[in-house]
């Protein structure tokens, strides 16, 4: 039986550099994770405030919700979740080929766009295992494509907007080197 | 218990076997040997049947044929029972069966919805235990009864308004329930600090009426 | 219109998603994920949100069934949907570590429901297991909780008919709570005090 992921130290480092990788792009992340499916924190960057083993277990619960929405109204695989509240938005997706998902709280300042874009690249880089890419992962050069491309996405909630401030959910595309 | 009293006690076991006629004398027996503070094994054998083995002491018996097979009103069942030391071997090869399946067979069908003779009409009756049901032939009645009886003191009338059964029905499990020992009996008039609402009948628009309904229970 | 929520809870592995499929009229809607705890339940995949399946009474009426998660880690879930709930069936498989002590763990966690009759506990795996038994349980839960009287069965989740006796055990014991009323003393009673 292999390791499960949150039990394997070279996964958990794998992932923590992820992480890590991820607020080096986006300075609004406050709070970002991986975890297993069935809701095991892998590793986590957190400010301190959170309690990362409990954002676990509900990211998993959120994803697994999600996925069965997307089930129930024949929609395809749901790509990414969203949860936007007033103070932060919470993006999460699950790692392409790895019974694991990535999680992350982004401040309102964050366009969300970008948290589209950083958290597909954060969960492409999971997605590559340390056995078949050991060493350090490369540093990223640059913001990647924001993900207007991906599938829809499911909006778990979605505050009133505040029409006086109106602006773009969308960064302005930029250079998708490196990634 | 005092030597005197285990000595009692196994004197009321009794000595070579009693022949007795139908299940309802049988039970009589059962319930009287039941009670008896000490291990006791009883053995009840029908003319041309296998022998039905009880191990008091472990709530369980052994039969080779299902209690159905046997006859609706045996003319005769010889039964003995016999006091034994604690820690005594069981009185049949193997672990044998749980006890209340027999009991609940006998306590059901015994008197025919006559009351059992351990009964009396100002009786109320208390669930002490609920008896595992998916391991015993029941239908809804019997576990809306049996609900009934766990939540307060109930006469015999009551029960069968609370439930709209007849006498008859609520009367089976009153003696299936008190044979296998899940009641808690109180005599006397006083009436209990709970008593059943005037308007308690079973309503068919409960959601137990529906779901049953529903379901073709 | 009534809601009528029931909630199957106990510990992973007990038989709760296979216990509402048995029951419901409908496809249940499941949330299962990679099980990584293989030494906790040896089951490829657990409910990690929540089971979801119905029974349609009529137009207006639905029994709902939502099963948790058994881990406790989910017990954001179990806060969500007790709110709701009318009723519990707690199934423990019985060769679970202390199963007495997991099932003891539920009924406090759920004491509301506890409290107004809404319990029914199922033994499952008694086949792999044959102990504790049904009178080791009541003996226990009578220390725990010596008011109450709870209905223990043992049950196969496969059996459609079990999961019934189950259900309807659940519900008589709920209604029947309400049927009962405080006896007014009657005016010779109050004159002889």
């Amino acid at each position: 039986m292999s390791i499960p992921a949150h039990l394997d130290p070279q996964v958990k480092e794998h992932a923590a550099r992820v992480l890590a990788g991820m607020r080096e792009f986006a300075a609004s992340m406050i709070y970002a994770a991986v975890l297993t499916d069935d809701g095991f924190e892998v590793a986590d960057y957190s400010d301190g405030r959170t309690d990362a083993s409990r954002m676990a277990s509900m990211s998993s619960s959120v994803q697994a919700l999600s996925d069965a929405v997307a089930r129930e109204l024949r929609i395809g695989t749901a790509e990414y979740v969203i949860i936007a509240s007033d103070q932060g938005h919470v993006l999460q997706r699950r790692v392409p080929g790895q019974p694991l998902v990535l999680a992350a709280l982004f401040d309102t300042y964050e366009t969300l766009g970008k948290a589209i874009a950083v958290s597909k690249m954060g969960a492409q880089r999971m997605a590559h295992s340390p056995a078949s890419e050991p060493g350090p992962a490369p540093a990223p050069t640059a913001v990647p494509e924001p993900a207007p491309a991906d599938p829809a996405p499911i909006v778990a909630a979605v505050p009133p907007r505040d029409e006086t401030t109106p602006r773009s959910i969308y960064a302005p595309p930029v250079s998708a080197s490196g990634w | 218990m005092t030597s005197a009293e285990w000595d009692y006690a196994r004197s009321s076991a009794g000595e070579g076997p009693r022949y007795v006629t139908g299940w309802g004398n049988s039970a009589v027996e059962i319930h009287r040997v039941g009670t008896i503070p000490v291990p006791v094994t009883m053995r009840l054998e029908v003319a041309d049947h296998p022998p039905i083995v009880i191990d008091f002491a472990r709530r369980t018996y052994s039969a080779t044929l299902p209690f159905d097979r046997y006859p609706i009103h045996p003319g005769s069942v010889a039964i003995t029972a016999e006091a034994v030391a604690p820690g005594s071997p069981a009185p049949f090869p193997g672990i044998g069966v749980q006890l209340d399946g027999l009991l609940w067979a006998v306590g059901i069908t015994a008197f025919e919805g006559s009351a059992a003779p351990w009964l009396r009409p100002s009786d109320r009756y208390r669930l002490s235990r609920w008896p595992n049901f998916t391991e015993l032939p029941h239908t809804m009645d019997y576990i809306r009864m049996t609900a009934l009886l766990g939540a307060g003191f109930l006469s015999l009338p009551e029960l069968c308004a609370g439930a709209s059964v007849s006498v008859g029905q609520a009367q089976r499990i009153l003696n299936a329930l008190s044979l296998m020992g899940g009641l808690q009996v109180v005599g006397g008039v006083e009436e209990p600090t709970m008593v059943l609402r005037q308007d308690a009948a079973d309503q068919p628009r409960g959601l137990f009426g529906r779901l049953r309904a529903r379901l073709g229970l | 219109m009534a809601e009528h929520v029931i909630l199957f809870t106990g510990p992973m592995g007990a038989g709760k998603t296979t216990a509402i499929e048995k029951l419901s009229e409908i496809d249940v809607v499941r949330t299962e994920a990679a099980n990584t705890e293989r030494q906790v339940a040896d089951k490829a995949t657990t409910t990690v949100a929540l089971d979801y399946g119905e029974i349609v009474l009529d137009d207006q009426d639905k029994v709902r069934l939502y099963g948790i998660p058994g881990q406790r880690r989910f017990d954001f879930m179990w806060t969500i949907l007790k709110e709701r709930a009318k009723g519990m069936v707690l199934l423990v498989h019985n060769d679970a570590d202390d199963p007495i002590g997991r099932a003891v763990e539920y009924l406090d966690e759920f004491a509301d429901l506890y409290a107004k009759g809404g319990v029914v506990i199922g033994i499952t795996r008694i086949d792999i297991a044959p102990g504790p038994s049904v009178t080791d349980y009541a003996a226990a839960l009578a220390v725990a909780h010596p008011d109450k009287i709870v209905p223990i069965y043992t049950v196969d989740p496969r059996q459609r008919d079990q999961m019934r006796t189950l259900l309807m055990t659940l519900v008589a014991n709920i209604e029947t709570r309400d049927m009962f009323v405080e006896r007014v003393p009657q005016r010779e009673e109050l004159v002889a005090e």
